[in-house]
């Protein structure tokens, strides 16, 4: 038993260890992701795009990418036949 | 509450729709128990093109349009040109919000006098086209339309009463052709052909030539036979040349000289305006007068070099050139 986990039974009268394969995140990684979706949730349509439901707002059912619209599209090369 | 299902009449294959699927064509879906057409105001493609590349050759010869799509078909063509926005679900693809009013609105804004639901099918977009080609009609822009005509007849007639014109492609005469490599049929395509006669807008004819299925020469003579005797034989027909794609990568592309027999044929068969499509630099691709053959509208791919027509009429003889030639806006 290595001194960590010796150190647990110790504490808890329980034997444990570390798991493997779990992913930890530190809280500055949380608190990125955090400011990220409230950023992201501010940003005007124009400038984000947006997931936006075919149906009605707050429907179930599938959601099409909204992507901000450009004049440039316009005239751009694009492959698409007729 | 039992999930219900429904039923879309829009287009022959009168889907039975459970509740949160999707029809044939993946755009339109029951979504509480209604029938909700998805990609309304959502189109995949927003382009300015020439009005050649539609094909339209009579139609206003050498002005721009706004050519818009939303995702999905009615029909599986294996040779589908544009398959990765024919054939995707709508909530797989980005799409910009261009709702009717905003479409025609941005046309007016970008001096482009036409506008075309085009590039998938508008038809099976129907919603969005009715609406688009009404919105437009309020500002003075004509709507065109560029479709397979698989739909059914009431729908095909209450839109061809607001749009202006439309350019019908016609995959093969032969209904075994449409069921195996199209998932369509022959008779509701024909069936458009002749509304859209009847309905007084301006029509063009395309077929897809593809070496092998469709280029065999009593499918081409019935095709223009039937093209002659029921819409007449001023209605300008574009052959167009297969090149590989989609589930058709296994077939070379259409030789020219397929093309140029299946040419013939349509003019044997008393066609007057013939063309051939996806062959730049062909001959072909200027219309000459159906009746002293001088060229009337000069052509190098979809640029339009000169337009001779004066009122209507060719300038060597005359004889009136059937299309839309006047100003747009």
């Amino acid at each position: 038993m290595s001194g960590r986990a010796e150190e647990a039974v110790r504490k808890d009268g329980v034997g444990q260890v570390d798991a493997g394969y779990e992913v930890g995140i530190s809280r500055r990684t949380l608190l990125g992701m955090a400011t990220l979706a409230v950023t992201g949730w501010l940003l005007p349509t124009g400038a984000a795009g947006r997931w936006q439901s075919v149906a009605w707002p707050g429907a179930a059912g599938p959601r099409i990418a909204v992507v901000p619209f450009h004049r440039e599209m316009l005239r751009a090369p694009h492959p698409w036949a007729g | 509450m039992a999930p219900r299902t429904v039923e879309c009449r829009l287009c022959p294959k009168h889907c039975r729709i459970g509740e949160g699927e999707a029809g044939d064509c993946r755009i339109r879906m029951n979504l509480g128990g209604r029938l909700r057409a998805v990609t309304y105001g959502m189109a995949v493609a927003a382009h300015i093109d020439p009005v050649e590349k539609k094909p339209f050759f009579h139609y206003h010869p050498g002005a721009r349009i706004l050519s818009i799509a939303t995702a999905g078909c009615n029909m599986h063509c294996q040779g589908c040109q544009n398959w990765q926005i024919s054939q995707a679900n709508p909530e797989d693809l980005e799409a910009v919000a261009l709702p009717p009013e905003a479409l025609a609105d941005l046309a007016v804004r970008e001096r482009v006098p036409l506008i075309a639901c085009t590039y998938t099918e508008p038809l099976a977009y129907y919603e969005y086209t009715l609406d688009t080609a009404r919105a437009a009609r309020e500002r003075g822009i004509p709507t065109a339309i560029v479709s397979a005509g698989y739909a059914n007849d009431e729908p095909v007639r209450a839109l061809f009463r607001e749009i202006d014109a439309a350019t019908i492609d016609v995959k093969a005469f032969d209904d075994a052709y449409y069921r195996r490599y199209c998932d369509g049929g022959l008779r509701p395509v024909l069936n458009t052909l002749v509304a859209a006669r009847e309905a007084g807008i301006w029509l063009e004819v395309s077929n897809l030539v593809v070496p092998g299925l469709t280029d065999r020469t009593d499918g081409l003579r019935e095709l223009s036979a039937w093209i002659h005797r029921e819409l007449g034989p001023d209605t300008p027909l574009h052959f167009l040349r297969f090149v590989p794609h989609h589930r058709m990568q296994n077939l070379p592309p259409t030789p020219v000289a397929t093309l140029e027999r299946a040419w013939e044929i349509a003019r044997d068969a008393g066609l007057r305006y013939v063309y051939l499509g996806n062959v730049r630099g062909h001959v072909s691709e200027s219309t000459r007068c159906g009746s002293c053959g001088e060229v009337i509208i000069d052509r190098v791919g979809y640029q339009v070099q000169e337009v001779r027509v004066e009122d209507g009429r060719c300038p060597g003889c005359g004889a009136p050139i059937p299309g839309r030639f006047g100003r747009t806006r």
